[in-house]
Formats: structure tokens, sequence, C-alpha cells
């Protein structure tokens, strides 16, 4: 009964979502308050609505139900409880439904918490974000049914893909998705704006937080997914281009430089054409990733699904919300009035500055991940545009622009003295430099480039905090610095946070992609290796029987540089239900640096090759990323982001401005 | 249970439907002036300029300029409120959309979960249906009961023999190999379970005793000599193997022995009479009609391997006498009843070989040809 009730909330859903399309955007236009109000009531029936649904098919999963065909699909009576749970999500039809409870959610906590928006807009918005929950939940109940039953039930299940048993899956792609599903609001807020005619400050001001929200949660999924594949797919590799990754890394880009250009508009009401634009464009990053993860012309881990009638639903889907948008914004674009005008030297000029990068970059990520699609697509050679491709396009372009992030938050609007700024920035200039002379000195000048690298990464930790030292006035005296300090607004913090962030993660990748050591050698029992100044001694092999595995561990004896020793296991596991083997790596942390130990097939004679790295300060790479997650909350949690609502009953603000 | 469900399913229906209805109905009570959040907007821009005048982030002259630019929005904010006032929120009744709505939600959740769901199917986790009464389950749910106890007890020896021979029955022979491995290893070698194995080996071999059936057989034979059924095996080794010699005083030794009722007391007797007739110089001898109904008595998987074994010695004796072509004839029908198409096939084109321009036999091989190929060509329908 469960089951089928789940599946009847979504079909609910469906309904009320149709409904929610329609009845608030006519009310806004004919005025009607009480079609406008039924928008917010709808998005929280259908949030919880689809809640419901998810927690029946959660049901199903934890209690081994192969009458639902996708629980048999992917789950195993066998697998732990936790695997039982992500399994509902580490498939097509089961993310798909968390795809569309992340819309609902966003929905309804915009009509639950968006109290201080003008009710047309917040019709508006929810009107647009219902079309978006039609179409998906059109496609998830008829092309990727959860909910599909089978008559006569198997008595086991196929077992979850094994490699996404992992308490990474548990994690990343939750957060992943309320990135990635989040930067629907913005797209609704724009479409909503384009449909009411408020392209302005005030609306750059309510998308602010909504947009933070998505981008904050996007950023640590984006981080939780690299580190998974990181340490599951037991190449120690860190990020790969892979076409899902891309996919997902677009939007951040995107949705990045929304994130500074709506800086502007709100501010300034400037940018305002291209901030709405952005915004159309970070969704339509999400979609097109959707489209390369869901429609079969990727083949990775994450492309779960290969029916060719999903790709076509979903590139319709695509062709229409993009499409539309883009249609709705060239009826709008020419009523737009000019904006506040500034020099080319202000904070203005910087968030284009910042703009102009973060989109060029995007836009490369975008062609080296569609270019040996459409290539192949057009009967061409099926080539695979990989590192090298991005590691010289993407890596010249982001240098400039990690530059000049420390002016920034320094320069004023409208006009700046660019040496006014640089002379606040002197001692994190200094500290690069000492850092770059440092890193010369201990590699006897052999790393010129990793030398520069850490200098940019020094130059970028210290700089972002320029602002709030100048500001407190820190170095100044005086006791009452702390005060200041404490005194100074959230985004400053948020900003200052995010920036030294972006150093760390900068810093970690150049000090691993540097000073990496990585050694691979065939052992036997007994037999040793050493790297980075550990020793490393294969002392047996065991088989251990897993739940739903059976895994032959090796056990290492480490012998590090000070004499300490401990033990490393990885092992190769072979999944019964699919007979699939995967290669679990040990890793050990020593600092902010990582042993990592990973072994091939066990040969015939007994010797395996094991393979070695030394990981230096691999770790800074996802700690920075948390930074910047940190700093995206004390931002977000700024109580001038929260502009109050005026309060019906007290009329006539008129009044009160007259006074102010 | 079913009634429960469409209680929920109309209850959560009527909601959906009131949902949208109340605000509707509720329309008019609250009025906001559309412009108001803008004021709201701006009015906290203002505070911000004077909280970072206070810390220094802006001098006051900056200041002074963002308060006017802020102030011109306002402005300007009051000048659209007042083109606009004349056009102000209209109360329809919204009686009609309404009506709209409490029909089509209805209308469209039960139409769609009619195409796509299952009403009234119930739950079925895989604990309840596995802890069902037992007597009223399927051999295969009781099986996979057995198997997740094995799976977490694999020395529980007497739950593997207990498993073998219901995968044999089900024709999961490489299964019922593994079990009977597993149920040696921790209950010891016995005659019994050694002659099971390699029974199971033998047929999962397709009738042919392999070395490891042998050496199975073998022992089993040693250690309990007065079973009778490793000794068959044994004897019709050496019948495969052509060893006739042999063969003759085995199947002699073990017909004497057999209980009368013994079930393939008519196949020892036929492999008795081939052995003698091939020692004696005649053609060889096949699978003939009796043999087939003697099989009938037999239990399954003794008259498949039967067969089989039959159909393999004789496919190994026309390969050393290719001329055979009753022989021929007696192999392509074996394996067209068996189903066996590609290896009649291949005997069909290997038995044109030997046809020697025989017009009889090569109408007698196209005919079976065509019968093949009606067959597949059927199959396809």
């Amino acid at each position: 009964m469960i089951v089928e009730l789940g599946h009847y909330f979504l079909v609910l859903a469906l309904a009320l979502a149709i409904v929610q399309s329609v009845l608030p955007v006519v009310g806004a236009r004919i005025g009607h308050a009480g079609y406008m109000r039924s928008a917010d009531w709808t998005s929280v029936m259908s949030a919880l609505l689809v809640a419901g649904s998810f927690a029946a098919l959660t049901y199903a999963y934890v209690n081994s139900d192969f009458s639902v065909a996708n629980v048999w699909q992917n789950s195993h009576s066998r697998q732990p409880l936790l695997y039982k749970y992500t399994s509902v999500w580490g498939n097509h039809e089961g993310s798909l439904l968390l795809w569309i409870l992340i819309l609902a959610l966003f929905a309804a906590l915009v009509a639950v918490f968006g109290r201080n928006l003008p009710a047309d807009l917040r019709a508006n918005v929810l009107g647009v974000q219902a079309w978006i929950m039609v179409a998906f939940l059109l496609f998830a109940l008829f092309t990727s049914n959860p909910f599909e039953r089978l008559d006569e039930p198997p008595l086991e299940g196929r077992d979850l893909n094994p490699i996404l048993q992992d308490i990474g899956l548990a994690i990343h792609p939750p957060l992943l998705y309320v990135g990635y599903v989040g930067f629907s609001i913005t797209f609704a807020f724009a479409a909503a704006a384009m449909i009411c005619g408020r392209i302005d400050a005030a609306w750059a001001r309510w998308v602010r937080p909504w947009t933070l929200l998505a981008w904050v949660f996007l950023t640590a999924g984006i981080s939780m997914g690299s580190y998974w594949a990181y340490y599951e797919l037991g190449w120690g590799g860190w990020w790969f281009w892979d076409p899902v990754e891309n996919a997902s890394f677009m939007p951040w880009l995107a949705g990045t430089a929304l994130l500074h250009s709506a800086l502007v508009m709100e501010k300034r009401e400037a940018l305002r054409i291209w901030t709405v634009l952005l915004a159309i464009l970070t969704f339509s990053m999400s979609l097109l990733g959707t489209f390369l993860v869901r429609s079969g012309v990727l083949t990775s881990v994450h492309a779960f699904a290969t029916d060719p009638s999903r790709g076509v639903f979903i590139l319709a889907i695509l062709t229409v919300f993009i499409g539309g948008s883009l249609a709705l914004f060239a009826a709008r674009a020419g009523t737009l009035r000019q904006g506040g005008l500034f020099a080319p030297i202000s904070r203005e000029g910087a968030l284009v500055f910042n703009n102009l990068f973060l989109t060029t970059a995007m836009a490369t990520v975008l062609i080296g991940t569609l270019y040996p699609l459409i290539l192949e697509a057009f009967g061409g050679a099926k080539i695979s545009v990989g590192p090298p491709f991005f590691n010289l396009t993407f890596g010249p372009l982001m240098v400039p622009l990690l530059l000049a992030v420390p002016f920034g938050p320094l320069l004023s609007w409208k006009r700046a003295d660019l040496l006014a700024a640089l002379s606040r920035l002197y001692f994190a200039l200094g500290a690069a430099f000492v850092a770059v002379l440092t890193v010369l000195g201990l590699t006897a000048g052999g790393e010129v480039a990793a030398a520069l690298g850490i200098g940019l990464a020094v130059w970028l930790m210290i700089g972002a905090f320029a602002e709030v030292i100048t500001r407190s006035r820190a170095f100044s005296g005086g006791g009452s610095t702390l005060r200041r300090l404490a005194g100074l607004p959230g985004s400053m913090w948020g900003t200052a946070l995010a920036h030294f962030g972006l150093g760390v993660t900068l810093l970690g990748i150049v000090a691993v992609s540097a000073f990496e050591r990585e050694a691979i050698d065939n052992l036997t029992p007994g037999g040793s290796m050493t790297i980075a100044d550990y020793q490393i001694e294969l002392v047996r092999v065991g088989p251990v029987r897993g739940p739903n595995y059976v895994e032959d561990v090796v056990h290492f004896q480490v012998t590090g540089p000070s004499g300490n020793r401990f033990a490393m296991a990885p092992s190769k596991r072979v999944y019964t239900a699919r007979t699939m083997t995967t290669t679990e790596a040990a890793i050990r942390t020593i600092g902010f640096s990582q042993l990592y130990l990973s072994v091939g097939d066990i040969n015939a004679d007994g010797s395996l090759v094991v393979r070695a790295w030394w990981k230096y300060q691999v770790i800074l790479i996802w700690l920075g990323t948390l930074v910047m997650v940190a700093g995206g909350c004390v931002s977000l949690a700024d109580r001038r982001l929260r502009v109050g609502a005026p309060r019906p009953a007290r009329t006539r603000g008129k009044r009160e401005l007259a006074n102010a | 249970m079913t009634v429960m469900f469409w209680i929920i399913l109309a209850l959560v229906t009527v909601i959906a439907v009131a949902v949208v209805a109340l605000p509707i109905l509720r329309a008019g009570q609250v009025r906001i002036e559309p412009l108001d959040h803008d004021r709201e907007v701006y009015r906290a821009r203002l505070g911000e300029i004077d909280h970072d005048l206070e810390l220094g982030r802006i001098s006051s002259a900056e200041a002074g300029a963002a308060r006017a630019e802020a102030g011109r929005r306002l402005l300007a904010l009051a000048g659209e409120e007042a083109g606009a006032s004349a056009d102000g929120p209209r109360a329809a009744s919204g009686r009609l959309a309404l009506v709209a709505c409490a029909i089509a939600i209805p209308l469209i959740s039960l139409g769609v979960y009619w195409q796509v769901g299952a009403p009234g199917q119930p739950d079925q986790p895989l604990l309840a249906r596995l802890s069902a009464d037992p007597s009223g389950q399927s051999i295969e749910a009781l099986l996979r009961r057995a198997e997740l106890r094995l799976a977490d007890d694999p020395d529980d020896g007497r739950g593997w023999r207990v498993v073998a021979p219901v995968y044999l029955r089900l024709g999961r022979i490489d299964e019922a190999v593994h079990a009977y491995r597993n149920a040696i290893r921790t209950l010891g070698e016995t005659p019994a379970l050694q002659t099971d194995l390699a029974e199971a080996l033998s047929i999962a071999a397709g009738g042919v005793i392999t070395q490891e059936a042998h050496a199975l057989f073998s022992a089993a034979a040693q250690a309990d000599p007065a079973a009778l059924k490793p000794r068959l095996f044994l004897a019709m080794a050496m019948s495969q193997a052509g060893d006739f010699a042999d063969a003759i005083p085995a199947w002699e030794r073990l017909i004497d022995a057999a209980p009368a009722q013994a079930e393939w007391l008519p196949l020892a007797r036929h492999q008795l009479e081939i052995a003698r007739g091939t020692v004696a110089g005649d053609a060889p001898g096949d699978p003939t009609a009796e043999d087939i109904e003697a099989a009938g008595q037999m239990s399954a998987e003794d008259r498949t391997q039967m067969v089989e074994t039959m159909v393999a010695s004789l496919a190994d004796r026309l390969a050393e006498d290719p001329d055979n072509q009753a022989g021929w004839r007696r192999l392509i029908r074996s394996y067209m009843v068996l189903g066996r198409v590609d290896e009649a096939r291949a005997a069909i084109a290997t038995a044109r070989g030997h046809s020697d321009g025989d017009a009889q036999f090569t109408a007698y091989l196209d005919a079976a040809q065509a019968e093949l190929d009606g067959t597949a060509g059927g199959g396809d329908q």
C-alpha cells in the first residue's frame, strides 16, 4: 500500500504543479490576490507530496521490496542498511525523484520564506518553478518511473553498482543536487522578473540569498564528488575533466559569475541584462548536464540511463526552457533602461573582469565537453578531449582572474584608485614573494612554475583578508580592534573566507601537482618498496567476507621517516551479485598530505602490483572548498540580506520615507 | 488494506483541491501595495549606507552620492506607482477557476495514476515474503531462504547437502556441484556425497563421466563396495570409453546384485547387450525404442543422463567409423529430438561427406535439413 500511495502522491504532485503553473501567473496578470496566493499553498503541498513519495520509495528500498522494479534493479537484500538508503538515489529513476524533490523544496522555501517578495513576483517565480516541475514530473512518470511494479517479484535484487556503494555517495549526490537544481530557482526568478517587468536592483537583492544557497551546496557537492572519485576509483586523481564532472562544474562557473554580477546590479543597477542572462545560462548548464548524464550520449559512472527516448525528452525540456527564456529575454531586453555608470577601474569594473574570465572559462569547458560529442554525432572520429586541453585553456584563463581577486573588494564603487588598493596589499605581495623565494630555495630553483603557483596561492590567501584588516583598522592600534572586527558585516567576512578558501584550494592543487610522488612495484609477501621516506612492506594477503562481497585484503606495514609504524590495508573486492571487481584504496593522512596505496590483481605466483602515491598537501584542495562553503554560509547568515517584508497593517511607507 | 488505500487516496486528493480553493475563497482579505516591497529594499539600502559610513568603508562624499542614487530610484518608483494605481488589483470572484481546479486535479491525478499505477498492489517486503508460511511457498522461495542462511553460515554442511539435490532438480547444475563440494568440505568425504558430487559433475559435463567424476566414483565404490550407484556409473564409464571387455563383467555383476525393481535395470541390460554385441563384432548398438521406454520410468535426471550418454557414445563411434549411414541417421534424429539443433546441423554436414553418392541417404539428409530449417524459421515467428 505504501509504495502505491507514494506513486499516487507523485501523480497528485503533477496535477498540483499543472494548476500552479497556470493559476498564479494568471493571477499576477489580472491582479487576483487569491490566484497568486494559491501558489504558496500548492508549493508547500507539492513539496509534502513529493517528500512522501520519496519516503515511500525509500521504504521500499529499506525493506527490499523487489516488486518495485527499480528496487530490484538497484539493490540487494544483503546490502548494509546505509547503502539501502543511498541506493534510492544511486540510479536514474531514484535520482530523478530526488531532482523533483529538490525542485519542490525550493519552491516551498520561496513560498514560506519569500514573504519579502512582492506578491506578483513571488507568484510568477512559483509559477515558473511549477513549469519546471511539470516537465520533470512528466519525464519521471512516463519515461523513468521509479514506482514501476513487477507482477512476479524476484527473490533477490541485482545490487547497486558496487563503486557507488560508498559513504561518499551518501553525501555527494544530495549536496550536488541541491546546488544543481537550486539554480532552477534563480532561473525562475529571472523568468518571473521578465514576466513582471521588474528587472531592477530590488530584484537582484531578492535573488541573492537563493543564488548563494544554491552555490554553497553546489560547491560542497562538487568537492565531495571530487574526494569520492579520489579515494574510490583507486587511481588517486582528484579531478579528471570527465564530461560528467564538467557538467557540474559549468553551472558552478556560471553561478559564481552570477553571484558577482548580481552584486553590481543590486548596488548600482548596472549589468541588468547580463545578470538575467547569467541566471538563465546557469540553469541551462544544469539542464545540459542532466541531458549529458541521462541521455546515454556519455558513458560514465554517472551515466545510468541509456534509453534514447529519455534523451529526446530531456532535449525537448532543454530546448523549451532555454529557448523560451531567451525569447522572453529578447522581448524584454529592449525595455531596460541604462543602469548606473562606472569607470573601468572600479568595483563594478573588477566584477565585470571576474565575469568575463569566469564565463570564458565556462565556454572553454563547454567546448571541451561538447566538441567530441558533436564530432562523433556528425560521423567524425571518436576523440576524447582530455586534461591537456583543459590545462592549456582553463589554466591560463584562471591566472589573471586569481591575480585580480584580492583587488576586487578593495576597490570602491563607480571610480577607484588602483594604487591605493595595491598599497593595502603590500604585505600580501611581500608574503607571496617570500613564498616564491622559499620554494625556489628548497627545490634549488628546480620548480619555477610550482614556486609561482604557490606564490599566487599565498597572495590570494593573505590578500583575501586585506579588506577585513583595512576596515577594522586592525593595525592602527587601539583596544577596540576586536570589537570592530566583530562589527563587520557578515557578507564582508563571507567574501574574505571564500577568497581565502580559493587560495587554499589553489595551494593544494599546485603542491600536489608539483610534489606528488608515485611508485609502482610488483611485490610478494615480505617484499617492500619505498616512497617519500616511507618504507612499505607487504605483510600478507587475506580473504575477507563482506555482507555482499568477498575481498582480498592486502596488509601492509608502513614505517615512517621518524621510525613510526602503522598498518595500511587496501583491497580488491568482488561484488557477488554483479561479479564486479572494485579496488579499495588505503589512505593514511599525515598532516595535510596523504599516503595512498592501491593494489592490482593477485598473480598466480602470489605477487601483486602495488601502486603507492605520496599526495603532498592534497587535503588542502578540499579543505579550501570547505572554507569557501563556510564563507558562503557566513554571507548567507548576514541579516542584512534579509530585507524585511512590508507590514500590511501599518500602511503608508511613504510618510516614513519622507522622514528618512 | 485496499480499502485503507482508497480512503487515504481520496483524503489526499480532497486536501489537494482544498489547498487550491482556500486561498481563492479568502482572496481580498489582505492587500499589499505592490510597490511597498521595493520601498523596503531601498530603505534597507539607506540603512546599509549609514552602516558603511560608520565603519569607514565609504567616505561621507560617497555615502552622499549613494544616498542620492537610492533616493532617485525611490522617486522613480513613486512615479510608477502613480501611473499604476489607476489599475489596481481587481477582486475577480474566481469561482470559475475554483470549479475548474476542483475538476482538473482529481481528473488528472486519477487519470494518470490509472495509466501508470498498479492500484491496490500490496507491498511485498522481502522479509515478509520469506517468513510467510513455508507450505504455500514456491521451491525457489524456500531455496532462497536456505541460501540466505548459508551465506551467513557457509560451514553449515547439512544445509549444503539439503540444497544440492534441489539445485539438481531445478537444472541449476553448477550450483549443485558447488553445494556438494561445500558439503564435502564441511562434512568430510562420505561415499554417498562423493557419488552425488560425481553424478552432478557428469550431468554438468553433458553425460560424460569426467576424470574427476571417475576418481570420485572409484573412491566411493572402494569405501562402500555394497553401494550400486558408483558401480553403475563406473560400468557406464567403461562402455563410454569403449572398454567393452571390462564393461561386460561389470554390467553382469551389477545386474546380479540389482534388486528386481531397480529402475536402471533395463538400462544396464541394454548396455550389456551392446557391449556383448560389439565384442562379437556386430554393428554398434544405439538407443532403441526400448531404451527410451525404459528411460521413461527413470527419474528425470537419470533419463536425461542416459540419453545423453548414449548419444555421446554413438557420436564417438561414428567419429571412428564414419561410413555407418544407419548410425548417422540415428544420431541426427537423436539430436533433433533433443533439440540440439547446431549439433544436428554439424552432423548432417559431416554425414554428407560420407554419403558416397547414395541418393536415398542424401535425400534423407536433405529432408532432415529442411525440417531443421523449418523449425528454426517457425521459431522466429
